[in-house]
């Protein structure tokens, strides 16, 4: 993954699938639109922490 | 009598029909050993690509199969009122790994609608579920037209 350095990176953990990842702001929208990339479960700002 | 009529469908009908499905039948090679699965799919016309989730556990065959990137065949068919239409991709399937996940990969899969892992009584948590990306080598469709009416006529 290229990062950006500039941006700040979360932690994302999957209230669902229990799925952990550090992702970029740009990543961590997409995520609460569109879901969980691995289970498809829907995600909320809570599953985030600042990394 | 009636007379089946067997013509290739174009880039356009061989996409529209991709997009109204979300189910196919996934074909992988290993040596000479075949191995088939029902799986569902999103599908992105403008990069003419596959995002799917594969579920698989520690034991089962599907696992076996793709350890490697293992060479595919994604059929999608449909039929109904006298015609029959399939649509065959060909090509590699590629493990996505979650370092590897941008924006844009995040919405396609957001589009892969209802995984039939949702169905499976298993919690997620215990689920071993892994992406992949098919990008085609090749897409073929075609559609069987049987003239049903010809006698009513
Ligand atoms: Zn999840």
């Amino acid at each position: 993954m290229m990062y950006m350095p500039d941006g700040t990176d979360f932690t994302f953990v999957c209230p669902e699938c229990a799925e952990s990842m550090v992702v970029n702001g740009p990543m961590r929208d997409a995520l609460i639109e569109n879901g969980c990339v691995v289970c498809a479960s829907s995600v909320s700002s809570q599953s985030f922490s600042r990394a | 009598m009636s007379l089946d009529q067997q013509t290739n469908l174009s880039s356009d009908d061989v996409d529209a029909l991709l997009s109204r499905h979300e189910t196919g039948v996934l074909s992988l090679a290993k040596a000479d050993e075949p191995y088939a699965i029902p799986i569902s799919y999103g599908y992105d016309t403008v990069g003419g690509r596959f995002y799917l989730r594969l579920v698989s556990t520690p034991e089962s065959e599907k696992r076996a199969f793709l350890t490697s990137s293992p060479d595919a065949r994604l059929v999608v068919q449909e039929s109904g009122e006298g015609v029959y239409r399939s649509v065959i991709a060909t090509g590699t399937l590629e493990r996505v790994s979650t370092d590897d996940l941008t924006p844009e990969r995040i919405v396609q899969y957001g589009q892969a609608k209802r995984p039939l892992f949702e169905i499976w009584a298993d919690t997620k948590r215990d689920l071993d579920i892994q992406l992949f990306e098919l990008v085609p080598e090749s897409v073929s469709g075609r559609e069987v037209r049987v003239d049903l009416d010809e006698d009513a006529k």
